[in-house]
């Protein structure tokens, strides 16, 4: 394609529609707008050639490359166009121009962020992303929502700084800001860069952000929110550290701590928020195998299918979240139950939300999943693939079960309410096709699961490898069904924990109660310990400042005595003391 | 812009600049004296200096064009060691612009507050004295032979002392201040003399150059160490160097605003360039007696200043006074960059000079604005003037802002500058000391801001009176110059870089 | 079905098109109880008492089919311990059940009342306004720094 379309990068267009949107005041004018806009924007994409740069500049030295496609780009902004698309149907019922607004500048920031071919632009829709995508949980408009966004907000922004950071330091070490994969996690630029993407990448210890924040986001929001801020983290960590064995490890304790707290979660929103945790780990551990040998391209293929399908899946999950949050007007475990007699549509399509997220089968996350665990196992790294093989026995009790047994069926909370709106349902339904279509065996060749396989960023090892062998799928449901066995013994023994109300602690008590704490008592320590510490204090200050009032002020020692003759006296001495020097000095 | 001036200048402008600079304010200086209207003087005073600025411009052209970074200019043609030279380099170029840019806001801004200040009469001679002493400032600057040096030292300081005389009309104290300053400046000269004397009888030449190419072959001279000693503090009174400042302080408050304003934006600064000069091209930072003096005397003296001053400032309840002591300190900060004895610190220093002229200039100006009308210069005077004068107000404070060294000014650019240079020196005491003094520059402008802005009004009646529009623009030229060139260093900066180049003698480092 | 309704629900064309449209109002509109009927027709079987017992045979007696399909089943694997016949089964059921076994410790551990940061929260603005509402639990909640 040519002409002045083929430079637009998808991602501005979003973004254009994003602030068009937020000063146009016709309902559903606005929305048909963030509707088209995904599709142009899929259409746009789809018809750029890939590993050209369609748009540059040069400015202050610095190439910038605006818009740049390749595979791996490109999977990922298609995901992102196709989630932003899916947002824009199930937002329909809203009437609110500043969440529409936001939620698709925001997924244009991560497009655009994702096309960008330096780091500089990267930055400038990295900090974008943050930018817009607060105020979908500022819109929440509860008092929770407000704290959570402003810390939200200012962890975003410091990944922001720290990038940027980074990005001087390479700019100084390397003269160029074309993105490009690092080579040693040695120097101070890339450890910059790699904490600035492990905080939007939600890395353990920094990865409370994300738990914080996003249940505590808008209906409409937190499903915006599950799909770009921590894939372009993704994104990026593909882009520029490949390989880098720290990711390995990293990853393979993100997949596996968040099954713990996802357990004894209530929040049903928060629950997701730890299994959306828990799945970037696979996809992190999977771009740490990314460069060590022949799994190359088996682990990058796997975390790009991975990141596609799960952005679909983790959406339909919020979804129902949503829509049942929508309806009852919460989404804690405690309080929900039995909901499928009213809610038998969204029911079906958790289900098959929690199946694709639990790697059932013939839904997406098989197909994606498998490229990862084969390729862990591959490389030799048995301790990480034990990891991850516990951890997808978590997906599955935390997103797998737990999800819909809690919401839809368990104990009944006697919840009588209406089916979800019908662009919920269109929405959910869609992203429902989307985790079976790409899941299913390619039956017609170039469909099911070889239609994604194509978009990988290395497609001929793609294409060469299946995930329906007789015994990967033996093995893989003999995982799913012992463990389904284990919960529906577990229920039946009693030994299965009921869902409580409660907060769970997380890294987030060092800042909101340790750190508060600590102020709250100092500042109790400082009434009792102040007034005798004040009036040491000023006694001390009082007695310095008189000495030097005495010694300084107009009426002080220094401004004492005749002028003119301390001044010559002054003089007289000066000069002897130079005189004096000059001659030791050169004697 | 050089390219244009230089190509724009008629030959005459540019074959005799170096004298014509100084030679037409020295000549309309006797024949303002005759002039009846004090209108006209001024007017005549203000087409002085622009001419001395013009000509300073081509100057600095002419030294950045030339291939040694020289322009030298023998008077009545007679060469070098027995004719006087007028030598210029990028270091005396940059003082020239310095003064005679200053100058020229100075005139203009000074026909309201002479006319408010200075007796009628008088005013015809109040600017010949004036012109007199800006021609003497320049003469210090421009010329090339230690003796010719004294002699404009001299005709610029004793102009000086009838100028601050004549602030008595407002404030009788303003005599027993000139006296005062009258013998200070005379004890500094007389040194400055002795000194030239004694390296006269080492070297049988006055030319500066002269002098310099022969003291390094006069190593252990007794008479060149006595030479220094004299030379140094001589020129250091004269530049108010702690603890031989105390003339100033008087001097500075009770002048004419305009005298004021002038001296403290010129007179110590040419001083202390004529103290750079000897420092640094005449006699050697590798000189071992010259490198313990910086060590021993004039660091920590410039120290001293600093902070001694600056406690000073905290304490004075006049504002012009706060201002004065502010003045030494910020000599300090010069002293100490000269000590360093290194390119960056004498570049920061003189860096600092610039600036602080830029800064001294702005805050003087706009104190005379509310001389002018307000008649009163304790900071209790100055409460709520933000709201009857916010223009002059505003003014006010940005240049207190650099003074303080706020970032986006260009205080803040020449403490950087300064700290740069020190901590190439591994000297981290001296950054936090100059640190702690900007600390107390917060508190003593911080007290006169807060009088401004956030008290009430002593008295009611103080509508809304700005300063006349004649002050006003010199003030905001300054007050601006101020924010341009905290962001935008490139000029000055460079300027105090070759400056200090071409002290050390290297005019290869352009 | 077809012994209660009358035959003449064919519209004047002859179609089904009105009793294609009853049917789907049916299934669209909710029962007294607020039952949705599709729900019915999708996991009514659950709402039996003996679904449990049959769920839990069900998936035991899947789970020996698995196990022992495995001795039939050639399998390629890179990691040794993998293949040991009903390695994966092992695995999931011992990581499952240590999974939620571990819930009890951690949440004693980690369990704090709702109001522990001090700001419990609420539902977003965004939701249903046409939601029943119904007597609250928890009450009104006290924010920090709220008057009375």
């Amino acid at each position: 394609m040519t002409g002045p379309l083929s430079m637009l990068n998808p991602g501005w267009l979003l973004i254009a529609v994003g602030i068009v949107a937020l000063f146009l005041p016709m309902r559903r004018v606005r929305q048909g707008l963030t509707i088209a806009a995904p599709i142009i924007a899929i259409v746009l994409l789809s018809l750029a050639d890939q590993n050209i740069n369609h748009l540059s500049a040069q400015a202050m030295g610095i190439d910038f490359i605006f818009y740049r496609v390749d595979s791996l780009s490109f999977i990922f902004g298609l995901a992102f166009l196709l989630a932003a698309l899916l947002n824009a149907i199930y937002a329909w019922h809203t009437d609110d121009r500043l969440q529409d607004g936001m939620a698709i500048a925001y997924a244009g920031a991560a497009v655009a962020a994702t096309f960008s071919g330096d780091m500089m632009s990267l930055f400038v829709f990295w900090e974008l992303t943050a930018v817009t995508s607060v105020f979908l949980i500022l819109r929440a408009g509860t008092r929770a929502a407000y704290f959570a966004s402003m810390r939200y907000l200012a962890i975003q922004v410091l990944s922001g700084v720290l990038l940027l950071a980074g990005i001087a330091y390479v700019y100084h070490s390397r003269g160029d800001l074309s993105i490009q994969a690092f080579t040693s996690l040695k120097e101070p630029g890339a450890i910059l860069v790699f904490i600035a993407l492990g905080i939007k990448a939600a890395f353990p210890f920094l990865h409370n952000w994300l738990q914080d924040s996003y249940p505590k986001a808008t209906v409409v929001g937190a499903v915006v929110l599950s799909a770009f801020t921590t894939k372009l983290a993704v994104y990026a960590f593909a882009r520029m550290f490949p390989g880098h064995d720290a990711l390995i490890w990293i990853g393979a304790v993100m997949t596996v701590f968040p099954v713990f707290f996802a357990v004894i979660e209530n929040d049903l929103r928060k629950v997701l928020a730890y299994s959306l945790n828990n799945q970037v780990g696979f996809m992190i551990c999977a771009i740490g195998l990314g460069a060590t040998g022949v799994g190359d391209a088996l682990a990058l293929n796997g975390a790009s299918a991975h990141a596609f399908c799960h952005i679909i899946y983790k959406g339909l999950l919020f979804m129902s979240m949503g829509a049942v949050l929508y309806r009852t007007g919460t989404t804690k475990a405690s309080e929900l139950g039995g909901l499928y007699k009213s809610m038998p549509w969204t029911t079906v399509f958790c289900i098959i939300g929690a199946m694709s997220i639990s790697a059932f089968p013939l839904f997406s996350g098989f197909a994606a999943k498998s490229l990862t665990m084969s390729a862990v196992g591959h490389e030799g790294y048995t301790v990480v693939w034990l990891m991850l093989l516990f951890a997808s026995a978590g997906v599955l009790e935390h997103s797998g079960i737990k999800i819909p047994y809690f919401a839809f069926f368990g104990h009944d909370s006697g919840k009588r309410v209406k089916e979800a709106p019908f662009n919920m349902l269109l929405a959910m339904g869609l992203a429902s096709f989307i985790c079976i279509a790409v899941g299913i065996p390619a039956i017609v060749p170039g469909l099911g699961y070889e239609w994604l396989y194509n978009l990988l960023p290395y497609r001929e090892e793609a294409m060469a490898y299946n995930p329906f062998t007789l015994g990967h799928v033996l093995t893989q449901m003999q995982l799913l069904v012992l463990a389904i066995f284990a919960f529906v013994m577990l229920k039946r023994l009693g030994w299965y924990p009921a869902e409580k109300p409660g907060v769970v602690l997380d890294t987030d008590w060092v800042y909101r109660k340790a750190g508060y704490g600590l102020f709250t008592w100092a500042g109790t320590i400082w009434q009792k310990a102040g007034p005798a510490m004040t009036a040491v204090f000023f006694k001390l200050t009082g007695r310095a400042y008189d000495r030097i009032e005495d010694t300084f002020s107009p009426r002080g020692e220094l401004a004492r005595g005749r002028l003119g003759s301390a001044m010559a006296i002054w003089t007289a001495i000066l000069l002897g003391l130079v005189l004096l020097l000059a001659f030791i000095t050169s004697s | 812009m050089m390219d244009i001036l230089l190509n724009a200048a008629p030959r005459w402008a540019l074959l005799h600049a170096p004298v014509l600079l100084v030679m037409v304010p020295l000549f309309l200086a006797p024949v303002l004296a005759l002039v009846p209207s004090g209108r006209i003087a001024w007017l005549v005073s203000v087409f002085a200096t622009a001419a001395s600025l013009f000509f300073a411009l081509i100057l600095l052209g002419q030294v950045q064009a030339s291939p040694i970074g020289v322009v030298s200019y023998d008077i009545g043609n007679w060469p070098m060691p027995i004719g006087i030279v007028f030598r210029v380099d990028a270091l005396n170029a940059m003082i020239l612009l310095l003064v005679s840019a200053i100058g020229v806001l100075a005139t203009i801004f000074s026909w309201p507050t002479v006319v408010a200040e200075i007796n009628k009469q008088k005013h015809p001679l109040f600017y010949s004295a004036f012109l007199v002493c800006f021609a003497g400032l320049c003469g210090v600057a421009i010329t090339g032979d230690a003796f010719n040096l004294f002699v404009f030292l001299e005709i610029s300081s004793i102009s000086t002392y009838v100028l601050v005389a004549l602030g008595a009309g407002r404030d009788r104290r303003a005599l027993p201040a000139a006296f005062n300053y009258l013998i200070m400046g005379t004890i500094g000269a007389s040194f400055y003399i002795i000194g030239i004397g004694f390296l006269y009888a080492a070297t049988g030449t006055l030319n500066i150059a002269d002098i310099a190419s022969q003291l390094p072959s006069l190593a252990g001279n007794r008479s060149v160490e006595a030479g220094f000693a004299f030379i140094v503090i001589g020129l250091g009174l004269k530049a108010a160097m702690w603890p031989l400042h105390s003339w100033l302080p008087n001097a500075y408050s009770y002048s004419p605003s305009f005298v004021t304003m002038f001296l403290s934006a010129t007179a110590t600064k040419v001083a202390l360039y004529a103290l750079i000069r000897f420092l640094f091209t005449v006699f050697r930072p590798e000189f071992a007696f010259e490198q313990a003096s910086f060590t021993f005397i004039l660091m920590p003296l410039g120290i001293a200043a600093m902070i001694s001053c600056s406690f000073q400032a905290v304490f004075q309840t006049d504002v012009r006074r706060t201002l004065a002591y502010s003045s030494v300190a910020q000599v300090g900060y010069m002293i100490l960059g000269v000590s360093i004895g290194s390119i960056d610190g004498l570049s920061a220093g003189l860096f600092h000079l610039l600036n602080h002229a830029m800064i001294k200039g702005a805050l003087f100006m706009a104190v005379a604005g509310v001389v002018l009308t307000y008649q009163g210069t304790t900071i209790r005077d100055f409460a709520g003037l933000g709201r009857s004068a916010p223009w002059t107000m505003t003014g006010f404070a940005i240049a207190a802002l650099s003074l303080i060294g706020v970032p986006l000014t260009a205080g803040f650019q020449s403490k950087l500058q300064l700290g740069y240079a020190l901590f190439e020196q591994g000297m981290w005491w001296a950054v936090a000391l100059v640190v702690f003094s900007s600390f107390l520059a917060v508190i003593y402008m911080g007290r006169i801001l807060e009088a401004i802005f956030f008290q009430a009004p002593i008295n009611p009646r103080k509508s809304r009176k700005e300063a006349p529009i004649l002050l006003l623009v010199p003030l905001w030229v300054l007050a601006l110059a101020n924010i341009y060139f905290g962001i935008n260093t490139e000029f000055p900066l460079g300027l105090a870089r070759d400056a200090a180049a071409a002290a050390f003698g290297l005019e290869a480092f352009r | 079905m077809s012994d209660e309704t009358p035959n003449d629900t064919r519209d004047s064309n002859g179609r089904f098109v009105k009793r294609a449209a009853e049917t789907a109002h049916r299934l669209h509109t909710p029962s007294e109880e607020g039952v949705h009927p599709v729900a019915k027709i999708l996991f009514g079987w659950t709402e039996n008492k003996r679904s449990g017992t049959f769920i839990f045979w069900g998936v035991a007696v899947l789970s020996m089919v698995l196990i022992v399909a495995d001795l039939g089943v050639p399998r390629h694997e890179y990691v040794e311990i993998a293949h040991a016949t009903g390695f994966y089964a092992l695995w999931g059921f011992c990581s499952f059940a240590f999974v939620v076994l571990m819930g009890w410790p951690l949440a004693r551990l980690l369990r704090r009342k709702e109001d522990y940061y001090g700001d419990p929260g609420g539902p977003p603005v965004d939701i249903d306004p046409d939601m029943p509402v119904e007597p609250s639990a928890e009450g009104t909640y006290h924010y920090e720094g709220d008057e009375d």
